[in-house]
């Protein structure tokens, strides 16, 4: 009890010096959890947005076909849609990706087509959203493309493609919509066609290169590994993870910056609550010189300096941990609008990794790197006061006294 | 127990500051028994503070042997010094003795607290000498809101409240106004004559050296007098 | 204690031939290249080195060097702003001038206070400057977080042979300010004698305390500017210093000069060779710096 009392009220002594410094680690727990929670919820919606416009949660491919995208590797839907028809699966979308050739007058242009369920995506599809074309031979496409091909609302564009047989066939479509997609391969090259129209044009039966699944909120690990027990040996199921490898990789890119960064700033906040210890410590040299020829010992001082160093430390880590709460209750209720910033940052738009972002960038609640930040700082402030206190009661009582 | 409470022999302390070499105490033999009231005089720079210190354990002299109650403290161990400091011996220093953070009770109380004495029983302690020392207005002070005599008998409350053998007071009157020392000093007198605890202290106050009973006088480290 | 330097500069005379040898390409090109990272790397220890003997001495703070005193987070904010801002001027304007900023807010704050609150508040200034680029940074993405790497502090931010302009001028600009501080010994001498005999010795304490310290940011912040945050340096440098017997007078500085090159060599010669990469000396110096320290708390003062 009587170290405490003493420990806190040396920690008020200098109200400036402890000021300053609880702002510092204070500072740094605000930084670290308001950080760490955006970037989190920042990748959430990244994925979010990704495997609404690609993978999905679980995405069932050709083994052959997810590793060349050769087009004859498609599969029937027919025998799956049983097998999906789960409770965990909220809904599921096929998909056929096509290479095609489209004719304008006497100019020619590869693209991609991809076929499918306008309808059924424009629910949750970042690039489709609502859109609902009057026509079954509506396509889509981007603004790139659509200057390019010379065409407008109502045009027709004629492909050249290859059918299931592997014949050339041509297919024709109603420009629908014209869309303006932030993510320049797309804009410059795909159009979206109505995969029902595609498929029975082009004899493609109920096949489909992609099924992606949308799930309820199960584990899309488990929910794979059960799918791939009863897929045939030429399908997989792969999981959001597997699929989408490069924005995995970005993320736990962008995640490894942010730590780079935060361990920069808590190297920064040790030495600083060092030094501000040290100071304060010295500061009361003849203090110290009096406690020891009272009889205190070495290992009393070093508690008492490392129980000040433990109080600024929660004391600190508290306010800021309080404030950041606070802080995140907003940004993940009301978010921040990055809209005028990626604008001013890019012209490409809001794109990361090949993925639209949202322009609202909201915060989540992760508890384990919120109390771990906190409870790291609390513990490099006890650390910080060790190097003070060692030096402190090594100096020689009499030398102390003299000060 | 019999005997003296402190003896020194040929006892040699020397400091160096760059290339100058100060004899603090230069074969100093001393013997101090219980029950004294010593005033160590001088002039500045004579060796009185390192004397004290010697005593008390806080420095180690380089030559020459310090005996406490019949033991040898100067080859003793810091850690083993410092708990004979905390049990045998009290200390007030000249000035900013106190513990600026604990109040005046809480300054006495921290002795006890370090021998492990439980709550309830210093409190008692503490209480009990504040009151015999009169001054029990101070109790819940802290060291800024008191004058320097007042300051200066809370430290000898807080240097006696363990019951030591010996209380070693280096130039306690220094900062203090003639009302004030010839208070304090009476102050230690009364306890010494009360409980028989041993004082040596160190002054340059004819105020504090007529008071004594046992005057040496020091200077370049030699003891010049005994009376 | 005069007589220890010759044996230092031999140490650095050693240091710089490492660090021209060291690797498996010796092109006279390349030598020439690895001739700027050694003069760049010489300056840098050097700089931090003497610094932080000089502010140690000044705050009598073993912990003490150029960077509690905020420059590392105005170099950072600098370069942070200059990363959102996509401005093709150099990042090295960018760092120089917020250091600068964050050291003059250091001494207008401080105004009229007590010296020895300025590590304080340098301490503050700088990391509220370094959460704000920490802020910046997060924002430009990840390209800024490989530049961020640079900013622990490299000798291989410049590399061509159209750096040598901006690397001749500031060398010398950064060693011009640092004589100011290396002639402050005097003024600690009597210092460390305490603040009362400095006076009476007719030295004004808290003016010399000033001086170094408006001195040592300049130096330490052109310096910043150019390789990055190379933290540990002044602390370590003064603490082999002392431990090798030089500790006071203008010996304690030019030794813990001199130590300090020897170390920012060694690293960057033992990142190259070893871990084969440019190596962030700032974490290497951590990665000693660290054990020393710990070293330092359990060996009794």
């Amino acid at each position: 009890m009587m170290w405490l009392k003493l420990a806190w009220r040396n920690v008020w002594r200098n109200r400036l010096r402890t000021g300053i410094q609880s702002l510092l680690i204070g500072g740094t727990v605000y930084v670290g959890v308001v950080f760490h929670n955006l970037a989190l919820g920042n990748y959430r919606n990244m994925i979010r947005q990704a495997t609404r416009m690609g993978s999905g949660d679980v995405t069932i491919y050709d083994t052959l076909w997810f590793s060349t995208r050769r087009p004859s590797r498609f599969y029937s839907v027919a025998p799956l849609r049983k097998l999906l028809h789960t409770p965990e699966v909220k809904t599921f979308y096929e998909r056929l990706y096509l290479s095609a050739f489209a004719r304008v007058d006497l100019m020619g242009f590869p693209v991609n087509l991809v076929a499918l369920d306008i309808r059924k995506e424009a629910v949750d599809h970042p690039i489709l959203k609502g859109h609902r074309p009057d026509k079954e031979d509506g396509a889509i496409l981007g603004r790139g493309l659509a200057e390019r091909l010379h065409v407008r609302k109502g045009d027709r564009i004629t492909l050249t493609v290859r059918d299931a047989k592997g014949e050339l066939k041509t297919l024709s479509f109603t420009v629908d919509g014209i869309l303006d997609v932030p993510i320049r391969e797309v804009d410059c090259c795909s159009i979206f066609g109505d995969i029902g129209y595609v498929r029975r044009s082009l004899r493609y039966g109920d096949g489909a290169h992609e099924v992606a699944i949308m799930l309820k909120g199960e584990s899309p690990e488990r929910f794979a590994r059960k799918v791939n027990r009863r897929l045939p040996p030429n399908l997989k199921a792969y999981t959001w993870r597997e699929a989408m490898r490069e924005l995995v990789s970005a993320i736990a890119m962008d995640y490894s910056g942010l730590v780079l960064m935060m361990l920069f700033l808590y190297v920064v906040v040790s030495i600083g609550t060092a030094n501000v210890l040290f100071m304060s410590v010295m500061d009361r040299t003849r203090e110290f010189g009096v406690m020891r020829a009272m009889g205190m010992k070495p290992r009393h001082i070093s508690l008492m300096v490392a129980l000040e160093g433990l109080f600024l430390g929660t004391f600190a880590t508290a306010v800021g941990l309080s404030l950041a709460l606070l802080t995140n209750l907003y940004l993940s209720t009301r978010g921040i609008d990055l809209k005028a910033i990626y604008s001013l940052l890019s012209q490409e738009g809001m794109t990361y990794g090949g993925v639209v972002l949202e322009p609202v960038i909201r915060s989540t609640w992760e508890w384990k790197g919120t109390l771990g930040y906190s409870l790291f700082v609390v513990i490099l402030s006890l650390l910080a006061s060790y190097f003070p206190a060692r030096y402190i009661s090594g100096i020689p009582i009499g030398e102390a006294l003299r000060k | 127990m019999k005997g003296p409470v402190f003896t020194l022999k040929g006892v040699r302390k020397v400091f160096r500051t760059g290339d100058e070499e100060v004899k603090a105490l230069d074969g100093i033999d001393l013997e101090i028994r219980r029950g004294e009231f010593v005033a160590v005089v001088g002039p500045s720079g004579s060796g009185k503070t390192t004397l004290l210190n010697v005593m008390g354990g806080i420095e180690r002299p380089d030559a020459g042997e310090v005996w406490f109650m019949g033991r040898r403290i100067d080859t003793l161990p810091e850690r083993k010094l410092s708990d004979l400091r905390l049990q045998s011996m009290g200390f007030v220093f000249q000035s900013h003795n106190l513990i600026p953070t604990l109040t005046a009770e809480e300054n006495a109380e921290f002795v006890l607290f370090l021998r492990g004495v439980p709550a309830k029983e210093r409190r008692r302690r503490v209480r009990e000498v504040f009151s015999a020392l009169g001054i029990e207005n101070l109790a819940g002070r802290f060291p800024s809101e008191m004058s320097g005599g007042q300051q200066q008998r809370v430290a000898i409350a807080r240097a006696v409240v363990g019951n030591p053998a010996v209380v070693l007071a280096d130039e306690p009157t220094a900062n203090l106004d003639s009302e004030n020392t010839v208070a304090v000093v009476d102050l230690m007198l009364r306890i010494n004559s009360d409980s028989g605890t041993t004082f040596v202290l160190s002054t340059h106050d004819p105020l504090v050296i007529e008071r004594a009973k046992r005057v040496i006088r020091m200077r370049d480290g030699r003891i010049t007098l005994r009376r | 204690m005069r007589r220890r330097i010759p044996v230092v500069f031999l140490m650095l005379v050693l240091g710089v031939l490492i660090e021209l040898l060291a690797g498996r390409v010796f092109s006279p090109h390349i030598i020439l290249l690895r001739g700027i990272r050694a003069l760049l790397g010489t300056t840098t220890g050097f700089v931090l080195g003497s610094t932080g003997a000089a502010l140690q001495r000044a705050y009598s703070n073993p912990l003490a060097d150029g960077y509690i005193l905020g420059i590392s987070g105005g170099a950072v904010f600098g370069l942070a702003l200059s990363e959102m801002l996509e401005l093709a001027v150099s990042g090295f304007i960018f760092s120089f001038v917020g250091s600068l900023v964050v050291g003059g807010m250091l001494l207008f704050l401080t105004r009229g206070l007590k010296p020895d609150l300025i590590p304080v508040i340098g301490i503050g200034l700088g990391m509220f400057s370094s959460s704000l680029a920490v802020l910046l940074f997060m924002m430009a993405g990840v390209e800024a977080s490989r530049t961020f790497y640079a900013l622990w502090g490299t000798l291989g931010r410049f590399y061509e042979y159209r750096d040598i302009p901006v690397i001749a001028f500031t060398l010398p600009v950064s060693l011009v300010f640092l004589l100011p501080v290396l002639f402050s010994d005097r003024e600690m001498d009597a210092l460390s004698l305490g603040r009362d005999e400095a006076l009476a010795l007719g030295y004004d304490p808290d003016r010399a305390v000033r001086n170094i310290t408006v001195f040592s940011a300049i130096s330490v912040s052109l310096i910043t500017s150019l390789v990055g945050i190379v933290g540990f340096v002044g602390v370590m440098s003064a603490h082999i210093s002392r431990m090798y017997g030089v500790f006071e007078g203008k010996p304690f500085y030019i030794s813990a000069g001199l130590v300090g090159a020897v170390l920012v060599l060694l690293s960057d010669a033992f990142g190259r060779v070893v871990l084969g990469i440019d190596p962030p000396i700032g974490i290497i110096m951590s990665v000693i710096g660290a054990p020393f320290f710990v070293y330092l708390a359990l060996k009794r003062p």
